[in-house]
């Protein structure tokens, strides 16, 4: 199910939300939000339910016998057992995701033929995994305790506001509220404004720059102009920003509803003035989840490597950040990219870039972040070339395919507003009248609900539009 | 009023509007589906998962039968068939859906304007996703401008192998080809310069340039943009009545050729405008742009008597009379076109009982259904077959059956071409 669709719009939110308000226990609400969030994942995906309960059970299991070893002071088979669910983990998702890949790459190698059926993939399956890998190594650590209530590890894994795109979330993150029935009127506003503002941003932006995205892609690149060329970079870098920062915005305000403080995953990246800095405010929770379970484990591991050792680490990060994103050359591609650019920032390249011009910094980091959108959305290698081609104008300024057979003129409108919107400025002025004046708020209120309804129209006119990241 | 009101009245606002839906659904409690004359589909409704299916399929799941117990219940949600049906009853269902589509329509207008204010284009396009454009001062809706390119000549090339086939196959039959020229394919659209692959007639030149001996090519060819205008709905992609009975005239002149004691050619040109028909044809009801309706003519002119069967029975076949008599639905983009000259897919007879024995099978887009009776009444039996609605028909099993002299294949591009669902199997 599909946070921008009627039937989550208008029945499982009311109802979940109904219900969940009227009940005054932790556990009943729980409950609430159990039922509810696995109505919200068998509806898209009703196949997969008996793995997601599955992993639950396995997960809360093995974080209990790692708890018990680590309680009766027993690290090394506390280890192992670690090492047990995070190898299961791992191999649930490589069967769910990767499998296909593999056998593709293995009958590359050996050159052998073979008919292989790949299994449908799980709906999210890369974020709760994650969230699962996250808890186990947590409570391996001794950072949070095995969880001895099932209902709360059920919601923490599956809990519909993030179960399907993040925000990747710890379980330290959740805990408290999991336990707690309180009633934040202040909390619920807050999130009620910030879904609304991430369903405008998926629905009447994203979506509709999604078609031109779309019409452009699907003809031969070697018809296009550098004119369409740069529109579809530029219109894809909004389009994602758009998709993914909606459903968080979506997903923060769904957690607030429901008394949950959900991690953020976007710090308005495309103002970012190095690519560190990008990474810093992209896909935050991957980006933290990275770092904290993989990039300072291998500093450690690997801390008697004199050279080159933080670069490496970097390097094998990235590549396994963008191997994350789908079991695809691109992405991997697309991940190694990002890595040689952020190993060259650590090398020195980022000291000497802050001596730029602010301008100069911004154009390095932006156009950077585009060409990587180009790896990320071409998944065929074989139209890079052509591509990239005519982006430095190999096909002349304007080509066969131009912006009126195209007909994507009228997307510009909404581009140049989009660009806007993706700069902090009118946030933090809508932040600052809300919070000056009373008028203001009210005003502010009453567009929300203007938008609200606009946005459902939208929905309506368009149909249904899956979100891009649902299939990461 | 304090602010915290204000925010209780927003939250209370929001809380209305997302439970107001529902509890719509649940008052109006559709069971049958409406039928949506915009979309020219029925409405779907909420599907109900009943007790009685839910026990069967218990039953069958208990007793083994794991088969039978998933056809009742399960495949419904693994092939997710129950929920694409609730998902588009919820979308259809929705209270002011139509109001809503055509707001986000005004929107995308807003939008469109906005990014050709600066430029000198005559024709905009008419909404984000149709595909139509309108001419800049919203006087008249257009099709997208076909394009002429390798890929379209390898079609026409098979179209043309077709047509090889057909005249070697059946070197008795008379076969002839009436194309009618529509402004996407011409060379009078309007943005035709911008567009380096804009057919601007090339299609149809090079179509009659492939065609073999044997076969008799019509063409009715646009002269100019007002030409176009002049005999075409500008809300719709038929021809008007004036379009009609020019193309009538030229498929005259065109069987005459054959036969010298062809009965004298009818007086189209009577047109009557039937009272109180506001006429918003397929452009206007797929962009649902805010154009004035226009008049609907037809051409009453005197005919010789005559029957339509279908499958050999006596049927009424249009409702013109009705419509003359101002029985007919007075609700916007009702496709008045179709109902008027009656059912398009219907494979029917004209019988014209004291015409010479001579017979022709017409296969032809819509465009043909206003001056049928007239092209029929040269014959003594005419048979018509709308190819898309007749995947199946094959012209070597109709002639084993039918006695016919002449072929007469009459329309647009596609399918006069025999592009794809218009391809004639010999």
């Amino acid at each position: 199910m599909s946070f921008s669709s009627i039937n989550f719009l208008f029945i499982l939110l009311p109802v979940t939300l109904v219900l969940y308000y009227l009940v005054r226990s932790w556990k009943w609400r729980n409950l609430v939000l159990l039922a509810a969030s696995l109505l919200f994942f068998a509806w898209g995906d009703f196949g997969h339910v008996p793995l997601l309960v599955g992993l639950v059970l396995l997960n809360y299991g093995i974080a209990r016998w790692i708890g018990a070893y680590a309680a009766r002071n027993q690290p090394k088979a506390a280890q192992r057992v670690m090492w047990l669910g995070v190898g299961l983990n791992i191999l649930i998702l490589w069967f769910s995701k990767y499998l296909g890949f593999s056998v593709g790459i293995f009958q590359q190698i050996t050159g052998t033929q073979f008919e292989f059926i790949e299994p449908k993939r799980p709906l999210g399956i890369s974020y709760f995994t994650f969230s699962s890998l996250s808890y186990l190594l947590d409570v391996y650590y001794g950072v949070e305790k095995a969880e001895r209530n099932l209902l709360r590890f059920g919601n923490y894994i599956v809990m519909f506001p993030k179960l399907l795109q993040g925000p990747i979330t710890r379980f330290g993150q959740v805990k408290a509220e999991l336990q707690t029935a309180a009633f934040n009127y202040e909390e619920i506003l807050d999130g009620v404004r910030r879904f609304i503002v991430g369903l405008a941003k998926k629905v009447i932006i994203a979506d509709t720059i999604a078609a031109a995205t779309k019409k452009i892609l699907a003809v031969d690149m070697a018809t296009i102009g550098a004119d369409v060329a740069w529109f579809a970079v530029i219109a894809f870098t909004l389009q994602i920003y758009f998709d993914f920062s909606g459903y968080t915005d979506m997903a923060v305000g769904l957690g607030k509803m429901l008394g949950f403080r959900l991690p953020e995953n976007f710090n308005y990246p495309y103002i970012s003035r190095s690519i560190t800095e990008f990474w810093r405010r992209w896909h935050m929770t991957l980006t933290a989840w990275f770092r904290t379970y993989l990039f300072i484990p291998l500093e450690f591991a690997r801390k008697n490597v004199k050279h080159l050792r933080q670069q490496t680490n970097l390097f094998i990060v990235f590549l396994l950040t963008g191997l994350w994103h789908d079991a695809s050359w691109n992405f991997i591609i697309w991940g190694g990219y990002f890595g040689i650019i952020l190993v060259i920032e650590a090398s020195g390249w980022g000291r000497k870039l802050k001596t730029l011009p602010r301008v100069l910094q911004h154009l390095y980091a932006l156009l950077l972040i585009m060409v990587g959108w180009i790896f990320f959305r071409l998944i065929n290698p074989a139209d890079w070339g052509p591509f990239f081609g005519a982006l430095v104008g190999a096909h002349g300024w304007s080509g066969v395919s131009n912006f009126r057979t195209l007909n994507i003129v009228f997307y510009v409108p909404l581009m140049i507003a989009a660009g806007f919107l993706s700069l902090p400025w009118l946030k933090q002025k809508v932040d600052a009248l809300v919070e000056r004046s009373t008028v203001g708020s009210i005003l502010v209120d009453g567009l929300l609900l203007c938008l609200f309804a606009l946005t459902v129209a939208y929905v309506l006119s368009n149909g249904y539009a899956a979100f891009m990241y649902g299939s990461f | 009023m304090s602010s915290s009101r204000f925010r209780l009245t927003f939250l209370s606002l929001f809380f209305l509007l997302i439970l107001a839906v529902p509890v719509f659904w649940l008052v109006s409690g559709k069971q049958a589906g409406e039928y949506s004359i915009v979309e020219e589909r029925t409405l779907e409704t909420f599907p109900q998962l009943t007790l009685p299916s839910f026990l069967v399929a218990m039953k069958a799941s208990l007793l083994g039968n794991f088969e039978r117990a998933g056809e009742f219940f399960f495949n419904q949600f693994l092939q997710r068939e129950f929920q694409a049906r609730f998902e588009q009853a919820a979308s259809d269902q929705f209270p002011w859906r139509m109001e809503a589509i055509s707001l986000v329509k005004a929107l995308e207008r807003a939008q469109i304007r906005a990014a050709y204010a600066l430029l000198p284009d005559t024709v905009l396009p008419s909404d984000m996703s149709s595909g139509y454009y309108v001419m800049r001062d919203g006087s008249r809706l257009l099709a997208a401008p076909a394009v002429f390119n390798a890929e379209k000549k390898a079609v026409i090339d098979a179209g043309i192998q077709n047509y090889r086939q057909l005249v070697d196959t059946f070197p008795d039959l008379n076969i002839s080809i009436f194309y009618i020229q529509r402004l996407e394919d011409s060379e009078y659209y309007p943005i035709n310069g911008y567009l380096s692959e804009a057919d601007g007639g090339r299609s149809i030149a090079y179509f009659a340039q492939q065609l073999p001996p044997g076969i008799n090519l019509q063409k009715m060819m646009l002269s100019s943009y007002q030409d176009y205008a002049d005999t075409s709905f500008k809300t719709d992609h038929h021809w008007n009545m004036v379009g009609a009975c020019r193309g009538y005239e030229l498929v005259y002149e065109q069987l005459s050729k054959n036969y010298p004691d062809i009965p004298p050619a009818r007086t189209c040109g009577d047109y009557t405008v039937i009272p109180g028909l506001q006429f918003l044809g397929s452009y206007a009801r797929e962009t649902l742009y805010p154009i004035a309706p226009e008049p609907f003519a037809v051409s009453l002119s005197p005919m010789p008597a005559y029957t339509v069967l279908l499958n050999g029975k006596e049927v009424q076949h249009t409702k013109m009379d009705k419509y003359l008599a101002g029985d007919f639905s007075r609700q916007p983009y009702v496709n008045h076109y179709a109902r008027i000259y009656g059912s398009l897919s219907d494979p029917i007879e004209y019988d014209f009982p004291g015409n010479p024995p001579r017979n022709l099978l017409l296969i032809g887009s819509s465009y043909r259904a206003p001056i049928e009776p007239f092209i029929a009444s040269h014959y003594r039996h005419t048979y018509i077959i709308d190819p898309r609605y007749d995947p199946d028909f094959s012209l070597r099993e109709f002639l084993k059956t039918h006695q016919v002299d002449d072929l007469l294949i009459l329309g647009h591009d596609s399918a006069v071409f025999g592009i794809g669902e218009w391809e004639i199997h010999p």
